[in-house]
């Protein structure tokens, strides 16, 4: 009788535990919400805001027209559109050709990638080469110099060993060349690695902000999160020239720009949570 | 006599057509690779060669191959320069700080969501915990300076419920260093709970009911089988972990760290970019940033090592 009433108990325990982490994960989300529903001048009478004060949809309609963070939307769409395109271009490249145990100097080439993981020339000694091949203050710092993560490129590899060789082995004996191969068998086999990847890299740029303040310093090249940081700091950082009317500006336009911010990362969510789940297994289960 | 002579000439060359010729086969593999190593040529090794400037005295104007030599005399002066000290006391003790308090945490996560018997509420819990993780520093640093705002922030009605003075805890040197470990946490705690419940997966179920059948309740089952059952996996994400252990948050920091707080967060990475990038203390700022990836070499291969001692796979 007290053995079950104590395990009735735990259960209770575990639920209650799980719906308050639910509740501390969820509620900062809600509460910027809710304070960017809110009217500018009144918003901070309802501090716990879990509903708008003198609900008002201005703050959106204010941030939208504010040409910084449409400037900082635009640049963020081209790098992560583009910036994932060259990454993936880039990245399957390199781990097709890898995935083959025949390949001459597979080892040496394997491990020169894999050192980069290891040790790096660090920040100043790759602002320079940045420098020297005049991409400062170019979009393309920011897609480039980024765009292989070796990480992934062994998520990839990995995936592709899975792939039966017979399969390949009978395009081949058909005549089927390397590139056939990889565009018409290996590449459609594996969307789901591909999709995983690909995911990772555009969520990756689209919250990348670095190299965004490393390499930028042209006003209309400036990426949303570097922006965003700008509006919501009034610190040294945020005190770039042209964004101070908007660092002063009232607390819930920022978090109007806040929730807009985060729209699209939801809107892949679903997908997200599914794929990245699958790829954190298959990379961390070594093959 | 001729015969032998043609012999002798074709050996060598059919010997070195033989190699070749699997590199000749796969010559369309190897146009491939070509984007992708020429990426890491240009941006990964000629850095590696940029590193030189930490035993120079750089002159942007003059570039790498016209600027002075000077040996070791930077490393001398950042090891002489106090405040080096302390910026690396404050990347240790963050991280080491993250580890104690964010590497235990996933785990007992993991262990408390294996047992949860509704699949539905599992699948709830698990999509609202992983959620976090694809949320910038950015923004989580703003919503995090709004709700800690001692004016109209959350926290300013607990102030006013026990009718204390209200404090900007951002601002303070002890609660900032509580709130970037928190936030870490909260940022990563589902998502570090992944590779737990796949590992849990895999502990075989008849040991369960073998211990029920003993009698052995719940806290027995979790010390007894539960936990020694994973144990493989956390020795090797912990070593991995510690690997890691100068990475104290660059991003994260920069974002959320302010002038009343910089004694305690200022970390070897805000400082080479600051010092260094910004304002133009190349060579100095190279040398704190080589002794700093010195560091983490050495206890990534240290970590890797360990790892093999143990008898685990490791990452290479």
């Amino acid at each position: 009788m007290s053995r079950t009433r104590r395990i009735r108990f735990s259960v209770l325990f575990l639920y209650l535990f799980f719906i308050l982490t639910g509740v501390l994960m969820l509620y900062p989300f809600w509460y910027v919400l809710m304070f960017s529903l809110s009217d500018p001048l009144r918003a901070s009478v309802n501090k716990l805001n879990l509903y708008p004060s003198h609900f008002s949809l201005s703050t959106y309609k204010y941030v939208l027209t504010q040409p910084f963070l449409y400037t900082g939307f635009k640049n963020t769409i081209i790098v992560t559109v583009f910036g994932t395109l060259i990454s993936m271009l880039l990245t399957i490249g390199c781990a097709y050709p890898l995935s083959k145990e025949s390949l001459r100097g597979r080892k040496f080439l394997f491990s020169l990638i894999f050192f980069t993981m290891l040790f790096n020339g660090g920040l100043i000694p790759t602002y320079i080469v940045i420098k020297q091949l005049h991409m400062i203050d170019s979009l393309w710092a920011l897609m480039v110099p980024s765009a292989v993560s070796v990480y992934n490129m062994l998520i990839m590899i990995k995936f592709y060993k899975g792939i039966p060789s017979e399969l390949i082995e009978s395009a081949k004996m058909d005549g089927a060349g390397d590139w056939y191969v990889l565009l018409r068998i290996v590449v459609p086999l594996s969307g789901a690695v591909n999709a995983t990847i690909g995911l990772i890299y555009a969520v990756s740029r689209w919250n990348e902000f670095l190299p965004g303040v490393l390499y930028i310093n042209d006003q209309s090249k400036r990426v949303l999160q570097v922006v965003l940081n700008g509006m919501l700091r009034e610190d040294s950082l945020a005190n770039q020239p042209g964004l101070q009317d908007l660092a002063s500006s009232p607390e819930s336009i920022k978090m109007a720009a806040v929730v807009i911010s985060i729209v699209p990362i939801l809107a892949v969510y679903p997908y997200l949570q599914k794929y990245f789940v699958k790829g954190m297994l298959l990379g961390s289960v070594k093959g | 006599m001729e015969t032998v002579h043609t012999y002798k000439r074709e050996k060598p060359a059919t010997k070195r057509l033989s190699r070749l010729r699997p590199i000749y086969k796969d010559r369309h593999l190897y146009l491939m690779l070509l984007p992708g190593l020429l990426f890491f040529v240009v941006f990964k090794y000629i850095p590696l060669y940029g590193i030189v400037i930490a035993f120079q005295d750089y002159d942007i104007f003059r570039g790498i191959r016209e600027s002075e030599w000077v040996g070791w005399a930077t490393f001398k002066e950042v090891f002489a320069y106090s405040d080096f000290w302390v910026i690396l006391g404050n990347t240790l003790q963050i991280s080491v700080y993250k580890i104690l308090f964010g590497f235990p945490a996933p785990i007992v996560v993991a262990l408390l969501l294996n047992e949860l018997g509704n699949r539905y509420f599992k699948k709830y819990v698990q999509t609202i915990l992983y959620l976090p993780h694809f949320i910038s520093w950015v923004v989580i640093s703003g919503i995090v300076l709004t709700i800690m705002s001692p004016t109209n922030g959350v926290l300013s009605i607990l102030y006013e419920w026990f009718g204390m003075e209200p404090k900007n805890l951002l601002a303070d040197p002890t609660a900032f260093r509580i709130i970037l470990v928190a936030s870490d946490i909260w940022k990563d705690l589902g998502w570090g709970t992944i590779i737990y419940l796949a590992a849990l997966t895999q502990v075989d179920p008849s040991l369960y009911e073998a211990a029920t059948v003993d009698g052995a309740g719940k806290w027995k089952q979790t010390w007894h089988i539960t936990l020694p059952g994973i144990r493989n996996v956390i020795v090797l994400l912990l070593i991995l972990r510690i690997g890691l252990l100068m990475n104290a948050g660059f991003e994260q920091i920069l974002v959320m760290q302010n002038s009343a707080v910089l004694e305690v967060s200022e970390i070897l990475d805000t400082f080479v970019f600051k010092f260094g990038l910004q304002q133009g203390n190349y060579s100095f700022a190279t040398a704190v940033g080589l002794f700093n990836s010195a560091i983490a070499l050495v206890l990534i291969l240290g970590a890797q090592w360990i790892s093999k001692k143990f008898g685990e796979e490791g990452l290479m």
